[in-house]
């Protein structure tokens, strides 16, 4: 006898992060591969790689603005050599950062990082001109050292998306 | 041979003896850096990717399109800004992303076309510089000395998105060739290619379970080979495996300590140039002590 268990779906979901930058999520198969080299699986976070991905396509719209997971992914890019059916599970991720983002819900080291790269151009910025000078170092020929240049940065971040999110600094 | 020198964040501020290194090793084997002039932030993977991918890459593109118009490649000494921007290079092959990243950056005269490549460090002394120009540089090589490598993931993966990859990038070759060129011995150990737990955010999301990344590591190289020095290509390796060590040795987890270099500080000793030129003072002292 065979059973088929029907999912209604909620949502389409899928449209919504391929949008965000997560184009393969409907590929993936629940292999498992990915899993089997994240670090961050295996030092022990709840980190529920391929579970996301399924809950995306089923639609499930809460369990994926609310996990915390996602944010928990360091970027390695392990599991894009080896997935099996090219979803590039790391995209999938960070689109399902963008997604809770757009939910307003930022991490808050990333709300700081941008807000950061607003005033300064960059993400980590340090006043250590002595310390460099010490080391026979240049002055930083960054935006943080040119208006002009710094402006640009200021255009693409208002420009954006993240312009409606209320955290670049007025 | 020209490159221009992405500096990024974390290098200039944060670990100016690591940039003094690179500069030095680079001019010694005829490398011209150039600075990149009103870059920014990569932008790291915590930052703006996190937010919104259409800023991401104009913010990338932006910086790419720097180095476009002096006619150069670009390297970088961060494994980070390493990842990001070869991930935006590979986004941006998209014709439609990179129309409506253009769309942005013509607002103030700029423009992307994808014409410069992206390499590391590593890859410039390792595949671009001669190999007998750099050990003829080599003028007090290294003895008796066993070295952990740790690459750092970025460096690593994924190999599509890069120029020059690793043959395999779960048996990483290619630091391991440039250690062993200054004469030490850098064997395998199980968690070679293993994760230092910096990553994007894991240490703000769980700080005790980060240090496991490190802690694990640490045991297997100490427990396999036994190094007096561990060697990375990464700043923020370098910074996570230094900050988490002490606090590990601090909370009694472990109850040892091994000095981390960056590459190049350990080239440019190996070249001759002076300890304090590329390393703080106290570093300087415990690294000559360690590979006298
Ligand atoms: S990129 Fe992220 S999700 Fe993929 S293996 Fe690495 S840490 Fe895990
Ligand atoms: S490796 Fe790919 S197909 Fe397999 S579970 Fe992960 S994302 Fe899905």
């Amino acid at each position: 006898m065979k059973y088929v268990v029907r999912v209604e779906k909620k949502k389409n979901l899928v449209k919504v992060i391929s949008d965000l930058g997560g184009e393969g999520v409907s590929k993936c198969i629940q292999c498992g591969s990915c899993m089997s080299v994240c670090p961050v699986t295996l030092i022990g976070f709840d980190h529920p790689n391929k579970k996301l991905f399924k809950f995306v396509q089923m639609g499930e719209e809460e369990v994926l603005l609310s996990d915390p997971s996602p944010w928990a992914c360091v970027a390695c890019g392990r599991c894009i050599e080896v997935c099996t059916q090219d979803v590039n599970p790391f995209s999938v991720y960070f689109a399902l950062r963008r997604f809770q983002v757009k939910g307003f819900r930022i991490h808050p080291l990333a709300r700081e990082a941008v807000g950061s790269i607003y005033e300064s151009g960059h993400a980590i910025f340090v006043e250590n001109e002595v310390e460099r000078e010490k080391f026979g170092l240049p002055k930083v020929s960054s935006a943080a050292r040119s208006e002009k240049d710094l402006e640009e940065i200021r255009e693409i971040l208002k420009s954006s998306a993240i312009s409606d999110l209320g955290i670049l600094p007025r | 041979m020209k490159f221009g020198f992405f500096l990024g964040c974390q290098i200039p501020f944060l670990k100016p003896e690591v940039e003094a290194s690179i500069r030095k090793v680079m001019s010694a084997l005829g490398v011209e850096l150039i600075d990149l002039e009103g870059y920014s932030c990569c932008p790291t993977w915590m930052s703006v990717p996190s937010l919104d991918l259409n800023a991401w890459l104009s913010i990338s593109a932006r910086n790419l399109a720097i180095a476009e118009n002096l006619g150069v490649d670009v390297v970088t000494g961060c494994n980070n800004c390493f990842s990001v921007l070869n991930h935006a290079r590979y986004l941006l092959k998209d014709e439609k992303r990179k129309f409506e990243v253009n769309r942005i950056l013509s607002k103030f005269g700029k423009f992307y076309r994808g014409t410069s490549k992206v390499y590391h460090v590593i890859h410039v002394l390792s595949d671009f510089v001669d190999k007998k120009e750099l050990k003829k540089k080599v003028v007090h090589p290294l003895k008796d000395l066993t070295v952990a490598i740790h690459p750092g993931c970025q460096l690593l993966w994924p190999t599509r998105i890069m120029d020059v990859k690793e043959e395999n990038p779960f048996y990483p070759e290619k630091l391991k060739n440039l250690v062993e060129m200054l004469g030490a011995k850098a064997p395998y150990y199980s968690r070679l290619d293993y994760c230092c737990g910096a990553g994007t955010s894991v240490a703000y999301i769980d700080y005790e379970k980060s240090s496991y990344f490190v802690l694990t590591k640490l045991e297997s190289m100490k427990e396999e080979i036994e190094p007096d020095l561990i060697v990375t290509p990464c700043s923020t390796c370098l910074i996570q495996i230094e900050e988490m060590q002490k606090k590990l040795k601090k909370d009694g987890k472990i109850n040892f300590e091994i000095p981390v270099v960056y590459y190049t500080q350990l080239l440019a000793i190996c070249m001759g140039i002076p300890a304090n030129e590329v390393f703080r003072e106290e570093s300087a002292k415990i690294i000559l002590e360690v590979i006298r």
